[in-house]
């Protein structure tokens, strides 16, 4: 009982080290892919969304429950990107590449999500479609 | 000729009755993050319920009791305490996320939030358990839930590379971007997606509010290996369809509206439909499986009255387990948890119990008092011992995965 006790305690001991720590570089750019990685997700359910929406694949009822959640998911992201401040010059350029794509995939996903014609929805996919791949981008050079 | 229609209706009340919340988000996650690379987990994991089912079913039908009550007087109250306490808090947070994929399947519908179905779900979930017949009820959601079939043909229609997926089936690997970590973290979710301890609970108790007896033996035994596996079919559509449109995308999959694109993508709004009325068919028949299955347990572990085929009178403390287990459902949902996250949560902890679910199934499974001569076969104990021993691995390694892939997010 006291053995399992100890190792209990020295268990949690070690995983409150670990939340407590100051982050370094390579804590924050493990959180900056993650957050990329939300962000590609919703950029590219987004564009699949408007996409089927412009073949008449979709109802209304639906690509409206389907913006909403692309939208958490995005919103989820910002969040997690806003909670952490770069611990140094070299994670500022991570946060400074990403933070436009961040601003530019909520935009975009806004105005698709509320286009109400074929042409805007055609330009959401594409400005959608180009923000997955940045973010692809980032994944990879950073992941 | 009534007999067969009985069969029948058995196996595809059992095919559409497989598939729950946890199957569609296990599936589908797993096929958009590794292809179709856990397609063994699938089929590990349907004969393991197939193996365990198939004994509950024949203890029942046997003795005429159900499985849980004999494991109290087998084993004693101690160790049904365990498996009741294991198995009901993973119901309870079960139902809650079935209540919540009904709610989302609304939303899908009706694009009102589903937090705001949450409470009209529960009241009409309560009202269908308390007034209608059990026999309607399997009957309706298992055969309406067989819509899912859409996934399957959808895979047809979809513009799929066979070949690639026959090399992800062929060779297991986690693939770029993940690692083994998160590859045996979701392997572990599925498994346990397809043993939920409910399950046999309900198959158990079912066959009592249906008096099987001996002579309904084989029927038992093609509904559980004819319509679980069929059931598992529905189950590797979701993974496969999701393998096709998502996996080279890179997309993860982590809402309900994402799952069922596939549907749309190949047969337009009258798929989106189908998905649709699929997923809340499915978790609704779930939601009334768990409901019933958490007053079940308890009732048949104090002793009560209990079952459908009572008056609600006759078996009121029956009914208000259920009723609690409903609210209790939907207080954690009230919480604003998403019902995605809550169904992974509910995964690991589901194959953390299961444990203490199967192994008391296989102790009476094995008892001449109770079975006579129709205890377990050699072949029947080998792939139970086996099986003990998988979902001991998998209860084992499901916190610390966890802890380690931080919820499989790597």
């Amino acid at each position: 009982m006291a053995v399992a006790a100890g190792a209990v305690t020295i268990l949690w001991a070690g995983l409150a080290y670990d939340v407590a720590r100051p982050a370094d570089y390579r804590d924050y750019s493990r959180t900056m892919v993650q957050v990329a990685e939300s962000a590609h997700d919703a950029a590219q359910t987004g564009r699949l969304v408007a996409q089927e929406q412009l073949a008449g694949r979709l109802t209304g009822l639906y690509s409206v429950a389907a913006y909403d959640d692309a939208a958490k998911g995005l919103a989820g992201a910002q969040k997690k990107f806003a909670a952490q401040g770069p611990p140094d010059k070299a994670s500022a350029e991570l946060r400074d590449r990403l933070s436009p794509l961040l601003a530019g995939t909520v935009e975009a996903l806004g105005d698709t999500a509320e286009a109400g014609d074929d042409r805007t929805r055609e330009i959401g996919v594409e400005k959608l479609g180009g923000l997955a791949s940045q973010f692809q981008d980032f994944i990879e050079a950073y992941g | 000729m009534k007999r067969v229609f009985a069969v029948a209706l058995g196996i595809l009340t059992a095919i559409g009755g497989f598939v729950d919340i946890g199957d569609i988000v296990a599936n589908a996650e797993a096929g958009a993050r590794f292809g179709i690379a856990h397609a063994w987990v699938l089929v590990v994991g349907v004969v393991g319920i197939c193996v365990y089912a198939e004994m509950a079913g024949r203890v029942t039908a046997v003795s005429g009791r159900p499985v849980f009550d004999l494991v109290r007087e087998r084993l004693g109250p101690r160790v049904a305490l365990a498996n009741l306490a294991g198995s009901l808090l993973v119901t309870v947070l079960t139902l809650g996320a079935e209540i919540g994929g009904v709610g989302l399947a609304l939303q899908l519908a009706t694009s009102v939030d589903y937090l705001l179905w949450v409470p009209v779900i529960g009241f009409v979930l309560w009202a269908a358990l308390w007034r209608a017949k059990f026999s309607v009820l399997e009957n309706i959601f298992g055969l309406t839930g067989l819509v899912l079939i859409v996934f399957v043909i959808a895979y047809f229609r979809l513009p799929a590379d066979h070949g690639e997926l026959l090399r992800q089936a062929t060779h297991p690997s986690p693939g770029d971007g993940e690692d083994w970590g998160t590859y045996w973290f979701m392997a572990v979710a599925l498994f346990a997606s397809a043993l939920t301890p409910y399950e046999v609970f309900f198959f158990s108790s079912g066959a009592v509010e249906e008096r099987w007896n001996a002579k309904d033996l084989l029927t038992s035994r093609i509904n559980v290996f004819a319509g679980f596996p069929l059931g598992g079919l529905l189950a590797f559509a979701l993974m496969l369809t999701s393998a096709t449109v998502f996996h080279p995308l890179d997309l993860s999959v982590d809402s309900l509206s994402q799952v069922a694109l596939p549907a749309a993508i190949a047969f337009g709004k009258l798929g989106l439909a189908a998905a649709i009325l699929g997923f809340f068919a499915a978790t609704f028949g779930a939601a009334m499986e768990t409901g019933l299955s958490t007053g079940y347990t308890v009732a048949q572990y104090f002793g009560w009255n209990w079952g459908k085929l009572r008056k609600p009178r006759d078996a009121a403390r029956f009914h208000t387990v259920v009723m609690a287990g409903i609210l209790a459902g939907i207080a954690v949902l009230m919480t604003s948890i998403d019902p995605i996250q809550l169904t992974e949560y509910t995964l690991v902890f589901s194959a953390v119990a299961l444990p203490l679910t199967y192994l008391p199934i296989l102790v009476v499974a094995n008892d001449r008092g109770y079975l006579g001569d129709r205890v377990n076969g050699r072949l029947a104990n080998g792939l139970g011992t086996v099986y003990l021993i998988v979902v001991l691995a998998a209860a084992v390694a499901a916190i610390p995965l966890m802890i380690i892939t931080r919820m499989g997010g790597g």
